[in-house]
């Protein structure tokens, strides 16, 4: 159907599992929640617009590895787009600095302005691509098991892994109902003359306005579904997958690649730095 | 034996939400059922019997009010953990079922719930996956998967714990006759390993070879045993809200007259018997179109039928070019026809593939042609009412759910909305008293609540608020019980008067066909044979005409790999017709315009019926020659 195709994009975009065979997808999923913790904080600590493009080219790489389709990979762009412009011309216009170009004789672009804000642009990009191919990569419920061992010595403390690992899973596994129940609500008010694709922008407000309370109502029921169906398939609490078997040459490589990329980072950085420190 | 499951009076009762200080209501009461370890049952009861509701009860996801249930003898089914292993029950919205994001890691959930090792988990699901066709999709997501493969998975994480009682709750509504099979063979399977299967179903033709079933009405269990005996008296299952075998109603009719000594269920079997009466001696099993025990040359007998159907046709196609403005005739060589919409009429479109018709849906404005509506040839407004309503259903009440549309249809000014209350309130009141809904009792209530038979008329109150010129229904049939068809049936009449054009967009055309005043075929996107004019002899020729080899006939009891059985009627009439039982009627006018009552066809094989096998029995008495007659009544038409 022409309608729910539009919907399936848009969920891809938002992180569904993409299932393949690759050894990133064989990966346990802590080690990659390693590393994109590791990667998230690189990009945020990092300043410079040449590391950003150097993680830019090390994401489409990984990408590549995990053989995501092309029409995949653009969907975080165009959906980090809107934020990212805004981002940069905020950016642009409230940082001060060298004027390159001046706005009715208020508004001034800075050199510097213009370098901070491409600098936030990519970086919103590096962080959707990084938790992207994480979702695109893992399954809900590896991650959920993933993250369920990272946080195992908490149990030390006195923390129940078992229930909080389950939330965790029970979120992940909820978000895909979520987007399928707002396009049925969405489907439904087309059906009543209220359609969303030839809308205006007040109009489309008055749709969103309208849809939240049914949204909610029926997640409730969703929710209450979902409750049933793991009781019907016999959740006990135990771990809910396979630990997939990838060789140790993979995981070496993985790894290594990982510590290369965390040093060309730093590099880059230290780089960047000198480099716009001799600047001034 | 022991039993597997034992239910001894249980009963379930629900609070009534908005009732007076939260009003009990009794779902079921005083149930008492023993299901023995390798025993099939069918689960037969209109909706809103409780058919669910015992499921639930049975594999402990419902607590019962009163008494209790054992499994094994020993154990109470809400105390032990035994949903998931020893216990399976898979749920009607197949789609809910699904855990994993593969298909893979779906079947392991639950074998890794009972705490398997890794290798015997993967052992068992690579066997399940070859033992149900499932390994080429192992990566795949569920959702991802067609209707029939769903359910195939869902069918195999059911049984993939070898569980020793298992319960399937309307799992195969909206499959073909062959896939049907596939799954009555798998539990056939089951059984013979020892698990007891509990089937729930509304249709009473699929279950005749179960060894035992079970009717659930008025609260309790009303008839348990063997189907054959139980479903014997067509005025009881009409009272128990099940659809009554068309057969079952023929024959019954015909056991009145003496004319024979048992009823029967199935048309095959009907054909058999009223074609052992005509032969007589030289004995033929007509079911099959073979000669079973004759030395005639059966390609004999075929040509001789070819030539029959030649003429059937031949007239069909007369007849459809004295019709108004059909587009070619049903065979006609170019494919090509268009949809025609005129206002009050309802119009059929079938198919094999169910997504080929859901693609018409999509897209209706450009394939339809639509005539005589007030827009001139602009596109008139359409609605659609897909295949489950509740689809469509989103708000809280009744009230709002219909009023939506109203309200948001104009965008009204503020000064004019107080004047245009009054007018919108009455408006759903129309269209809910239109729909067969007393606005006063269901105003309040939650459309989520409702039987599916009443989310339906909910949502097309819902869609005629907004006064469209033309409803598409997609698949109206299906998961409806008897009083549902009846109900669709005022529905449909009840648009024709209000000059709405219906589409009704289904491959299961079961009784609904009796209401179409023109059919169309789609044998692939975009490709679309027709329109045959409302009369049995059009609709037969416009569905089987070309797929079917005259041998293959009477065999094949499905029009193709992917659509549903030809419904009853329409295969004994064919029978009637090419074996000359019954003469060529005169059915409305030839534009298919004054249309009979829905229990006309019916009728009119019974009174064919009856009057052919009076004569032959007349013939047996005064000893005349049987050949020469049956022969003669063959070479009528």
């Amino acid at each position: 159907m022409k309608g729910s195709a539009g919907v399936t994009k848009a969920m891809t975009a938002s992180g569904r599992y993409y299932p393949a065979q690759t050894f990133i997808h064989r990966l346990a999923a802590g080690n990659k929640i390693i590393i994109i913790t590791v990667w998230a904080i690189a990009a945020l600590f990092s300043d410079s617009i040449i590391t950003m493009l150097l993680m830019m080219v090390l994401a489409v790489i990984a990408m590549y590895a995990a053989k995501l389709p092309a029409a995949l990979i653009r969907g975080p762009l165009r959906a980090a787009l809107p934020f990212a412009i805004l981002s940069l011309v905020f950016a642009s216009f409230t940082i001060p600095g060298n004027a390159l170009a001046a706005i009715m004789g208020v508004l001034e672009i800075t050199r510097e302005g213009l370098q901070t804000g491409i600098l936030y642009f990519l970086r919103i990009i590096v962080l959707v691509w990084g938790a992207s191919w994480l979702t695109w990569t893992t399954s809900p419920l590896s991650i959920a098991h993933g993250m369920t061992r990272l946080i195992k010595p908490l149990q030390l403390v006195g923390v129940r892994v078992e229930e909080v690992s389950l939330a965790i899973a029970l979120v992940f596994r909820f978000i895909p109902i979520l987007f399928s129940e707002g396009a049925r609500v969405l489907r439904a008010m087309r059906g009543r003359g209220l359609d969303w694709e030839s809308s205006s922008l007040k109009q489309r407000v008055r749709i969103l306005s309208k849809a939240m309370v049914p949204l909610f109502a029926s997640t409730i029921r969703q929710a209450d579904l979902m409750a049933e169906t793991l009781e019907a398939r016999g959740w006990k609490g135990k771990a809910m997958i396979i630990r997939n078997k990838i060789s140790w040459r993979h995981l070496i490589f993985t790894w290594m690649f990982t510590a290369l990329a965390l040093f060309l980072i730093a590099l880059t950085t230290h780089a960047g730095n000198a480099a716009s420190t001799g600047l001034h | 034996m022991s039993p597997v499951i034992e239910l001894r009076s249980l009963a379930y009762t629900v609070s009534r939400m908005g009732g007076a200080g939260g009003a009990q209501e009794t779902v079921l009461a005083d149930i008492n059922l023993n299901i023995n370890s390798g025993e099939a049952i069918a689960c037969l009861g209109k909706n809103g019997s409780g058919k669910t509701t015992l499921l639930k009860l049975m594999a402990g996801l419902l607590e019962p009010a009163a008494g209790e249930i054992m499994f094994g003898g020993n154990q109470a089914v809400g105390d032990a953990d035994l949903l998931g292993s020893r216990i399976s029950w898979i749920s009607s919205g197949v789609d809910k079922y699904f855990i994993g994001a593969t298909v893979q890691e779906d079947l392991e959930f639950s074998l890794l719930q009972m705490g398997l090792s890794a290798s015997d988990v993967s052992r068992k699901v690579n066997q399940v996956l070859e033992q149900f066709e499932l390994e080429d999709f192992r990566y795949f997501q569920p959702l991802a998967l067609d209707a029939a493969a769903k359910r195939r998975l869902a069918f195999a994480g059911a049984v993939i714990t070898g569980p020793e009682l298992l319960l399937i709750d309307e799992l195969f509504s909206g499959l073909d006759a062959a896939e049907t099979d596939y799954f009555e063979r798998k539990i056939g399977d089951l059984t013979k390993e020892g698990c007891a299967v509990v089937r729930v179903t509304q249709r009473i033709l699929e279950i005749m070879d179960y060894p035992r079933a079970i009717v659930l009405a008025d609260k309790g269990i009303v008839a348990d045993g063997k189907p054959a005996e139980i479903f014997r008296d067509p005025v009881r299952i009409a009272e128990w809200g099940l659809n009554v075998p068309v057969a079952l109603t023929i024959s019954s009719e015909l056991c009145r007259e003496g004319l024979l000594r048992e009823p029967v269920f199935s048309v095959d079997e009907l054909v058999r018997e009223a074609g052992g009466r005509c032969d007589g001696r030289d004995r033929r099993d007509v079911s099959d179109g073979r000669d079973v025990s004759d030395g005639r040359d059966v390609s004999d007998r075929c040509d001789e039928r070819d030539g029959r159907r030649d003429e059937l046709d031949g007239r069909t196609e007369r007849g459809n070019a004295g019709g108004a403005g059909s587009a070619g005739g049903v065979d006609g060589a170019d494919a090509q026809a268009q949809l025609l919409l005129k206002p009050g009429t309802i119009v059929l479109l079938t198919g094999k593939s169910q997504t080929t018709l859901a693609e018409v849906t999509e897209n209706l404005g450009e394939i339809a042609c639509f005539e005589g509506f007030a827009g001139g040839q602009k596109k008139p407004g359409i609605a659609f009412l897909p295949r489950n309503p509740e689809e469509l259903l989103i708000e809280s009440t009744v009230w709002k759910e219909v009023i939506l549309g109203l309200k948001s249809a104009k965008d009204v000014k503020d000064m004019a909305k107080k004047a245009a209350r009054g007018e919108t309130d009455a408006r759903v009141v129309e269209v809910l008293q239109l729909c067969g809904l007393d606005p006063m009792r269901y105003y309040w209530r939650d459309p989520h609540t409702l039987s599916l038979g009443e989310q339906r008329r909910v949502a097309m109150a819902a869609i005629l608020a907004l006064s469209p010129e033309v409803i598409c229904l997609e698949e109206p049939l299906e998961g409806l019980d008897a009083e549902g068809w009846e109900s669709l049936g005022e529905i449909l009449e009840m648009l024709r008067a209000r000059s709405i054009a219906v589409l009704l967009v289904s491959a299961d055309i079961d009784h609904i066909w009796k209401h179409c005043d023109t059919a169309y075929f789609m044998e692939a996107a975009g490709q679309l044979r027709g329109p045959a004019n409302h009369n049995p002899d059009q609709i037969l020729t416009l569905l089987v005409g070309s797929e079917f080899g005259v041998s293959g006939f009477f065999g094949a009891s499905g029009i193709s790999g992917t659509m549903h059985d030809l419904p009853e009627e329409l295969r004994l009439w064919r029978y009637l017709r090419q074996s000359g039982i019954l003469e060529d009627h005169e059915i409305g006018d030839s534009n298919g315009e004054n249309c009979p009552g829905k229990d006309y066809f019916t009728q009119a094989i019974v009174n064919a019926l009856n009057s052919f096998l009076k004569g032959a029995l007349t013939m047996e008495k005064t000893g005349g020659d049987l050949q020469s007659d049956c022969e003669k009544a063959g070479a009528k038409p």
